[in-house]
């Protein structure tokens, strides 16, 4: 249970507190409803990238960085398909010090060209890292454009192209802030040891000046229910076959969002889980094997894939994963399944509430989701899923005609 | 100072009057802010449990979860041959006499445990975290384990197979290749330097590891912490089942000790890894223990060096050349032997700048005081930083762990604590003299050479 309070200010700004008493730490976290989903297509990777330039230095302040590790604080950020999130922790008598810092590069960034050259170079090699200089590290740049053809998430947030980022233009930086880094496109939530009424006081002070941005209004293009089953064979230089399959499914906030959830766990989450003790265990096909779901707030998706075990080919093991599939969806799965995954999701959840630091993420993003109390209910989705609910949803999602499939081929 | 603004909250007909107040606020000056002058250390209530087991007990009411460590005498110091502690450790859940692997899967999932087994460079590991009312299976779980593990050889082919091509994976990434030869490099003629390869695994086999078993972890002493949620019910039932195991005597310390003298090949090392995009660089040099005198000084001195994002590694490399994504120093502290690793992901052609570049800086920290407000900036960084590893009772079992095992107590971080207080630029630029010597440590570079190779 994460208790909290919130309140807006004039300029839209949500604020949302988690009283901590005990914490002599606090917690800062800003999400800004801007992800790479909102990219034009011509310019992707651009939320990403603007996330680095955040720390090149704001109106008035040269260094955030500096500034922060002055008075005791750490921070990072990351950026989604859905949302750019900077986070940061300080002791919390210099409380007002991440306010001061986050509201100035709220009111304006300095836009240095100096800067945004640096960036992009330090971008460009943070693609060749995470995505190109590393086996099977190219996978969600091939396997999101099969999946999406229509909808955004059909890049990665990295971008589809590292020219995306070598041709951004200063303008563009400027255009994108204007746009979306405004008060009422954000989130602010702060943990620790302080009240209500005094963090008003600092949040209305360095906040509350900052102008109204014209609401951004999400227009997207919706992905058309996929009809019939797609393919692609990537050849690489890979020492083991793989195949990944991605299924459409609802999005966050879907009804059946759980039900799919907890599908995906019975089928691979965890040693116990079908698709290992057949494949990796019994058969000895795959060499690892797993089954999740993305998440993402806008239509997901439903992934199954692993990788070979020497000598057998990407073929056979997608052929062997359907058998597994054929059985799951005949029968109904046993009641200690679903117990199972059940307890596994609540431990999850309960450790995701150990640190400060997720508690006030997790707020911030159910906030963004749905409400700031749903972080409350997730326990309660979990538990109501039943052994027809999971079985009907799973029948609905993993359909052949809902599937793109990808296999790696060693060259 | 801007700080006796008072605002108030929206929707008020004061409004423009506190609009005016508003523009006044003056940006440009730092809202006045304090260094931390005291932090707390929660110590371990320390309990003896009826077979003579010591259980080190962090508890907070406001958690819901148990984490227990089983911390055990075992690793590649007590290795006869290379994989034996690692493949031992990961053989612990895949067979008792009494279950199959897949019904230790079973049994942990249906109670929704994470559970994760470790060969660390001085220690074993048995980690998990549960929710509490599940507690008592998984103890009786955590029993047999320690009393009946079978070595199944079917499972054992099994996890050979995987880590093996697991193996081929990695040596295609050159992070983990350039990782490897840097340990070597460091350590040539001493176990933390060995990495398991492909011929070791015809060594491996579940007579050596039952033997290995038998030596280290059946019916043997072991630290126990526990973490979290540890109120007096849980730590009953931990003495009902694990307090009533049979318990033989304490085992010898490792067999392989460490010469500094003869260690450590500091020639350069420039390995192919043709069609890679980066190079992946590592250089070091073996350095005392945490627990030499100066360690804490050491520890600062790496931090401007290269430990955190406002480095100056990380300012020149990333923030002012964009080089590379990120660059790091590291100490790395285990039982025997220090070291030190500076590591980073660069471009190809720029491996070598980097490298010249890594030098300056070390010779500048050799050379030159570090100014007053930098100094001011990583001191009050380190300190808030420590600070906030201070906080929930997984913390407090981990700063208790880091002293423990070498045989340091509470006040070695009070020591820490005011050293970062007090240290003076004339302290850093001492240590650097004496420690800081890039071109004189182990360099490994691994990428394509003829872009690595380039003169610049």
């Amino acid at each position: 249970m994460i208790q909290y309070q919130e309140f807006y200010l004039n300029n839209g700004l949500r604020v949302l507190l988690h009283e901590d008493k005990n914490s002599p730490i606090a917690v800062v976290n800003l999400v800004y409803n801007i992800g790479s989903r909102d990219e034009s297509p011509e310019k992707t990777g651009f939320a990403h990238l603007f996330e680095h330039l955040m720390f090149g230095g704001s109106k008035h302040i040269p260094s955030y960085d500096q500034a922060l590790q002055k008075v005791g604080g750490e921070n990072n950020a990351f950026t989604s398909p859905d949302l750019t999130n900077y986070y940061l922790t300080l002791p919390i008598a210099n409380l007002e010090t991440a306010l001061w810092l986050e509201s100035d590069r709220m009111l304006s960034l300095s836009f240095q060209p100096e800067v945004l050259e640096v960036q992009r170079k330090v971008v460009i090699e943070e693609f060749k890292q995470r995505y190109l200089n590393q086996p099977y590290g190219d996978l969600w740049l091939k396997l999101r454009p099969l999946a999406y053809q229509e909808h955004p998430y059909q890049w990665a947030t990295i971008g589809k192209d590292i020219a995306h980022i070598e041709n951004a233009t200063m303008d563009d930086v400027k255009d994108f802030f204007y746009k979306y880094y405004i008060p009422n496109n954000a989130i602010l939530s702060v943990a620790g040891n302080i009240s209500l009424s005094d963090l008003e006081k600092l949040v209305n002070k360095w906040f509350g000046d900052i102008p109204m941005g014209k609401p951004y209004q999400r227009k997207l293009a919706e992905e058309p229910k996929q009809e019939q089953a797609r393919h692609q064979i990537v050849q690489a230089d890979v020492p083991l076959e793989a195949v990944y399959k991605a299924y459409h499914m609802g999005g966050r906030n879907d009804a059946h969002y759980f039900s799919a959830d907890l599908a995906s766990d019975v089928l691979g989450r965890s040693k116990s889980a079908r698709l290992h003790q057949q494949l990796v265990r019994k058969r000895q096909i795959f060499n690892s094997i797993s089954a999740y779901v993305v998440g993402s707030i806008d239509p997901g998706l439903f992934v199954i894939g692993g990788k070979l075990n020497k000598g057998i080919s990407a073929e056979e093991g997608d052929q062997a994963i359907q058998e597994v599939l054929q059985d799951f969806l005949q029968e109904p799965i046993q009641a200690e399944e679903l117990e199972k995954v059940k307890n596994q999701a609540e431990a999850t959840l309960v450790l995701s509430e150990v640190e400060l630091l997720t508690r006030a993420m997790n707020l911030a993003y159910f906030a963004l989701l749905d409400t700031p109390d749903a972080v409350n209910k997730q326990g309660e989705l979990i538990q109501a899923v039943t052994v027809e609910s999971l079985q009907t949803t799973a029948q609905t999602i993993l359909k052949p005609e809902n599937c793109s499939t990808l296999y790696y081929k060693s060259l | 100072m801007p700080t006796e603004v008072k605002c108030l909250v929206g929707h008020n007909p004061l409004f423009i009057i506190i609009y005016k107040f508003m523009t006044y606020l003056d940006r440009n000056i730092a809202p006045s802010f304090q260094t931390i002058k005291e932090v707390s250390f929660v110590h371990p209530e320390v309990y003896s449990l009826s077979n003579g087991l010591q259980m080190y007990s962090f508890h907070a009411d406001s958690q819901a979860i148990v984490r227990l460590e089983l911390i055990f005498k075992a690793s590649v110091l007590f290795e006869e041959q290379i994989g034996e502690s690692y493949f031992t450790t990961r053989m612990l859940t895949e067979g008792t006499t009494q279950k199959t692997s897949e019904e230790i899967s079973n049994y942990l999932d249906q109670y929704g445990v994470f559970m994760e087994t470790n060969a660390l460079a001085d220690r074993s590991i048995i980690v998990l975290y549960v929710l509490p009312k599940f507690l008592e299976p998984i103890l009786l779980l955590l029993a047999e384990i320690l009393q009946h593990c079978n070595f199944p050889e079917k499972e054992l082919q099994n996890i050979q197979n995987i880590f093996l091509q697991n193996l081929q994976i990695n040596k295609q990434k050159t992070s983990f290749l350039a990782t490897q030869a840097f340990k070597k490099a460091i350590f040539p003629h001493h176990a933390y330097g060995n990495s398991i390869e492909e011929e070791h695994l015809q060594n491996i086999n579940t007579s050596l590891l039952s033997t290995f078993y038998q030596k280290y972890f059946y019916q043997k002493p072991f630290d126990l912490i526990v973490s979290g949620y540890v109120d007096s019910a849980i730590r009953q039932k931990i003495e009902n089942i694990l307090g009533k195991m049979t318990l033989q005597a304490d085992y010898t310390n490792p067999t392989k000790t460490i010469n500094p003298s003869t260690e450590t090949n500091t020639q350069s090392n420039w390995i192919e890894k043709s069609d890679s995009l980066q190079a992946s660089i590592r250089l070091g040099s073996l350095l005392p223990t945490k627990t030499h005198k100066d360690f804490f000084h050491l520890s600062i001195l790496n931090e401007i060096f290269g430990g955190y994002f406002g480095s100056r590694l990380m300012k020149n490399i990333r923030e002012e050349k964009g080089y590379t994504y990120g660059i790091y120093s590291q100490l790395a502290m285990l039982q025997q032997a220090g070291y030190w690793v500076i590591g980073a992901d660069v471009k190809g052609e720029f491996a070598r700048a980097t490298i010249q570049e890594i030098h300056k800086e070390a010779q500048k920290l050799r050379q030159e005081l570090v100014p007053e407000e930098e100094l001011e900036t990583v001191r009050n960084y380190m300190l808030g930083s420590f600070a906030s590893t201070l906080i929930t009772p997984f913390d407090w079992a981990d700063r208790f762990k880091s002293i423990h095992f070498f045989q340091l107590d509470y006040q070695y971080y009070e020591n820490y604590f005011q050293t970062l207080q007090t240290f003076t630029a004339e302290e850093i630029l001492q240590s650097a003299n004496e420690y800081l010597h890039t071109e004189k440590m182990a360099e490994v570079v691994v990428g394509q050479k003829e872009l690595i190779a380039e003169e610049n």
